[in-house]
């Protein structure tokens, strides 16, 4: 609405400071609107964008490749806030809470005798996850593996 | 029949009446044998509670066949009667034979899969020693196991179940009389009571922890030497011998100077063992400003460090959860460093402070990152909080700007349609 | 230019004159006098309402339906994803906020007697809408899987359980079988993120339109006849939209505060073996709640269905001519009652079963929300009435 004109008799620099100061709130208007809607935009577009290599936990998760454990052999990996630990044996793989049912330590896998060991207090574990000897109270957890396309899978 | 059968027949009858009259006659190993009449209890009938319960009675074995005598008969003269086997209330000595007749043979204690060799180690115990040169005060089979009321050993009531059999010895080395025969101490119970062994067994109840036995042996029970005495304590504590045996102090022990446990934490009064050893233990042999209780020293910095650091990060966690972090992942880091933590103790026997070391660094490296990370998140959170000021800058901005505009629009006369000043 | 070229291909194919007066029509309506700041709560409700499908539709993109997973998605979606822990907290700051302005909306427009002759309809569709909303609240609770979600979903669940006759059948659909469980997720899941999202869209739509189209109400008794429609008064925009823009801005400024500074906890994963103690439905439910507990079941359930009853039909219970408030006192003291009513039982549900420390004296309220003085040293309490037994 331009009735400025009408009613201003004052001269053109009056005129010219008075639309500015308008034109200006407007901008200052205008400017916080985009503002706030990209406020809200960018951080929905980022979080839209997928986070590699940290999915949610879903039924099995991938923790290793079959090619990382040698027959034999074992791996210690991370799941759930625990350690767990991953032994192959010449028919599958067997996955244990790596967490002594003793005093909390993380156990070990001695290869050559075919035993789980507790570095702690000598409590030794069968392949079962059986208390063998030693002081451990209760055999070790297991948990479900699955191996999809040299891929491992635990389900916690 | 012809006469030839009826000579079978006769042969036949006689021959089993034969067999009978051996079966009746003979008094060993009946097991198969239906429960005889048992007329000692007639008149001893005291005894019978006793023997009710035990497990001889229960597998049928009665009187006679630690007493002689005939328990058929129903009057004591008959019942005693010399032929009959009767000895009355046996010598240890004959105790010891007496029992040994059964539970040595492995004939007999095949069907029961007992082991048959407690006799045998008896003889070369101290106890079975003595008693074969004469000595009638040392312990026999009944003094430790019972005499009419014997349990199996497994049997929560028997005198010798792991949770009263320490109460069992202590019968004859409480003895305060019977022990100064021997210049034996006598109040060694009452010390294990104070043990950490003795706590565990007598109160907790746990009976995976040593006794008399775990560490003297039983039907071979001797005093340990110096030397074996690592050998009984290393039985259970396997690390911390393993750890032992490459430490400093294996030579003094072989030479006999050093005992392997029980220098250092002490035998019947073994108390948990604490970081106090260092200090108290170390000057018995060496000086206290020696190049030995030095490195002593450094073992027990990095120890007490390692305790502190887990300690101070464990709780810097369990903070960092109170407000509201998420610590899945530190926590799980928590794990490794605990268990470095509890493996100092039985590395720390090999008196070495490289060994020792490399635990330690393990530990003060783990919980550092520990600490950054929550630091990391706590900061995050911070910078969250800080970023409501320029966000409230910016809606102080616009509110001030709109209300400025909404200012600006009532004071524009064109606004009114009937001219009048309004404020809504 | 390039808004001439725009405008020209557009007016070659529909009739652009037109359709541009309808917009100028609705943009400049004019509103009457009366017209205040309380009168933006509506259009704060519906920007809440907004906010919620946005930070909603955010959420869906991690968030997991199942027993298994629902609980570590949303876990994901607060630490790993970017900001996901924003638009969680405001999604679930948004729902208690447009809980409460919903609630003064409504207070406004019981105020301001618009319910009244010719709205009545606008009011049911509003009530509706209130009503959607907490069922929006109540499906959209379970959906962490936490502990909380799990029991008080387990006690809400079994409050409708014990509506007489149908109770039992409305628990188990509810539910989706005996307990709760994975089928209780889905449902709740289907219901909060599909169908009452659109249903709301359409009450609102149709709410909006007969708003504007009846106008806003003014302060003049109902009209006898039809009511005259306005021709002056203060334009919709820019004067009234000015105001909306700052409360909204302050509404934003307060939603986003009270999502950094007061975030909610996630807490542990639903355990359907272990009962916290003193379960609690969510503070917008604590009212009626507390209320069942006074009466025996059958009573306590039909006045507690009495309150949302007459809130639905008030219209045309108060057929009363004026909509002045300071003309009709008896509404305005049924009102604050009934605002009394409300607060009061809600903080008798917020200490009931609880211990509370008053100037250096701890109390123990029970689960009516009666107090009673523990001494200082353990053991020991004093009672300042025998113990009650709740009625069965």
């Amino acid at each position: 609405m331009k009735n400025t004109e009408d009613q201003n008799l004052e001269g053109p620099a009056v005129l010219k400071k008075e639309m500015s100061r308008r034109d200006f709130l407007d901008w200052v208007i205008k400017g916080g609107i985009l503002a706030t809607l990209s406020g809200m935009l960018f951080p929905a577009l980022a979080y839209l964008w997928p986070v590699m290599g940290h999915g949610p936990k879903v039924d099995m998760e991938e923790v290793a490749a079959l090619d990382e454990i040698p027959v034999g052999g074992f791996k210690k990996v991370f799941l759930g806030g625990s350690a767990l630990l991953l032994i192959r044996t010449a028919q599958e793989i067997k996955a244990f809470s790596a967490i002594c049912t003793h005093l909390g330590c993380v156990v070990d896998w001695d290869g050559p005798k075919r035993e789980i060991v507790c570095p702690c207090h000598a409590g030794v574990f069968d392949l079962e996850g059986r208390v063998v000897s030693g002081p451990p109270p209760r055999p070790l957890p297991t948990y479900p593996v699955k191996v999809i396309n040299g891929k491992v899978f635990i389900k916690l | 029949m012809n006469h030839h059968d009826r000579s079978i027949n006769a042969g036949l009858i006689v021959f089993s009446l034969g067999i009978l009259a051996v079966c009746q006659g003979s008094g060993l190993a009946q097991t198969t044998q239906t429960p005889q009449v048992n007329s000692c209890v007639v008149c001893h009938s005291d005894m019978q509670e006793d023997m009710k319960g035990s497990i001889h009675s229960q597998q049928g074995i009665f009187c006679d066949r630690c007493h002689g005598g005939d328990p058929a008969q129903s009057t004591k003269e008959l019942a005693k009667a010399p032929g009959t086997g009767y000895i009355g209330a046996p010598s240890k000595k004959q105790i010891a034979e007496m029992c040994g007749n059964c539970h040595a043979n492995v004939e007999i204690m095949n069907f029961y899969g007992i082991r048959t060799d407690q006799l045998a180690q008896y003889k070369t115990s101290m106890h079975g020693k003595k008693l074969f040169q004469g000595d009638t005060n040392v312990a026999v089979c009944s003094d430790c196991h019972g005499e009419h009321d014997i349990l199996p050993v497994g049997d929560p009531g028997s005198s010798v179940y792991p949770l009263n059999l320490s109460k069992t010895c202590n019968r004859c080395h409480g003895n305060e009389k019977l022990m100064s025969q021997y210049k034996l101490p006598s109040d060694i119970f009452k010390i294990y009571q104070t043990s950490v062994h003795g706590k565990a067994l007598l109160e907790k109840k746990d009976t995976g922890a040593a006794s008399c036995i775990s560490c003297h042996g039983y039907h071979g029970a001797v005093p340990p030497g110096a030397r074996d005495v690592g050998t009984t304590c290393g039985k259970c504590h396997m690390n911390e011998k393993k750890h032992f045996l490459e430490s400093v102090h294996v030579t003094a022990s072989e030479q006999g100077k050093f005992s392997e446990c029980i220098s250092c934490h002490g035998n019947h009064e073994v108390k948990p063992a604490s970081k106090v050893l260092y200090d108290q233990t170390c000057i018995r042999c060496h000086s206290a400003e020696g190049p030995e209780a030095k490195r002593g020293g450094e073992i027990l910095k990095m120890l007490t460090e390692a305790e502190e650091k887990l300690r101070s990060t464990t709780a810097l966690v369990k903070q960092a959860s109170i407000e509201g972090i998420f610590v899945e992942p530190e926590m799980a880091s928590l794990e490794s460093v605990k268990t470095n933590v509890i493996a100092m103790a039985p590395l720390q026997h090999t008196l070495s402070p490289e060994r020792v070391s490399e635990l330690h660094k393990k530990v003060i490296s783990n919980t550092a990152d520990i600490d950054r990370s929550i630091h990391q998140k706590r900061q995050s959170l911070w910078l969250r909080k800080l970023a409501l000021i320029p966000m409230w800058a910016l809606i102080i901005v616009m509110i001030s700007a709109l209300w400025a505009k909404y200012r600006q629009l009532h004071a524009r006369p064109g606004n009114k349609k009937d001219g009048k000043e309004k404020r809504s | 230019m390039i808004k001439g070229w725009i405008k020209s291909w557009f007016a070659d194919r529909y009739d652009v004159d037109q359709i541009e007066e309808v917009i100028k029509g609705q943009v400049e309506k004019p509103l009457p006098e009366n017209i205040s700041w309380f009168h933006t709560l509506g259009s704060m409700s519906l920007f809440l309402f907004v906010s919620q499908v946005f930070t909603g539709i955010l959420l869906l993109v991690y968030y997991r339906p199942t027993v298994h997973d629902a609980f570590e998605s949303v876990k994901f979606i607060m630490t790993t994803t970017y900001m996901g822990w924003l638009f969680r907290q405001v999604h679930a700051w948004g729902a208690n906020l447009m809980i409460i302005v919903l609630f003064l909306h409504m207070l406004r427009t019981y105020i301001t007697g618009s319910y009244k002759k010719p709205r009545e309809l606008t009011w049911v569709i509003g009530a509706a809408l209130f009503f959607l909303t907490l069922v929006f609240g109540f499906t959209g609770y379970l959906l962490p899987w936490n502990q909380l979600a799990y029991w008080a979903t387990t006690v809400g669940t079994e409050i409708a359980g014990a509506i007489p006759w149908m109770g039992n059948f409305i628990k188990t659909l509810l539910r989706g079988g005996g307990a709760v469980g994975g089928e209780t997720i889905s449902r709740f899941f289907v219901v909060h993120v599909i169908i009452l999202p659109w249903v709301l869209f359409f009450l609102i739509v149709a709410h909006l339109f007969l708003v504007r189209y009846q106008g806003i109400a003014t302060m003049d008794p109902v009209s006898p006849g039809k009511e005259p429609k306005l021709k002056e008064g203060v334009p919709f925009f820019p004067d009234h939209v000015l105001k909306e823009g700052i409360v909204f801005f302050i509404l934003l400024g307060v939603l986003i505060t009270l999502a950094i500074l007061k975030p909610f906890d996630l807490g542990e994963k639903a355990d359907p073996l272990q009962t916290p103690f003193a379960i609690k439905p969510e503070w917008y439910f604590l009212p009626m709640y507390q209320m069942i507990k006074y009466f025996p079941k059958l009573v306590g359930i039909f006045i507690t269905s009495l309150g949302p009853l007459i809130l639905v039909i008030l219209p045309f219970l108060d057929r009363g001519k004026e909509r002045n408030p300071f003309k009709r006192p008896i509404s305005m003291m049924l009102g604050i009652a009934g605002l009394l009513l409300l607060v009061g039982l809600g903080m008798l549900g917020a200490v009931a079963e609880t211990k509370k420390n008053f100037f250096g004296k701890t109390y123990e309220f029970d689960i009516y929300g009666i107090p009673r003085l523990i001494k200082a040293n353990a053991g020991s309490s004093e009672s300042l009435q025998p113990p009650q037994t709740p009625p069965k």
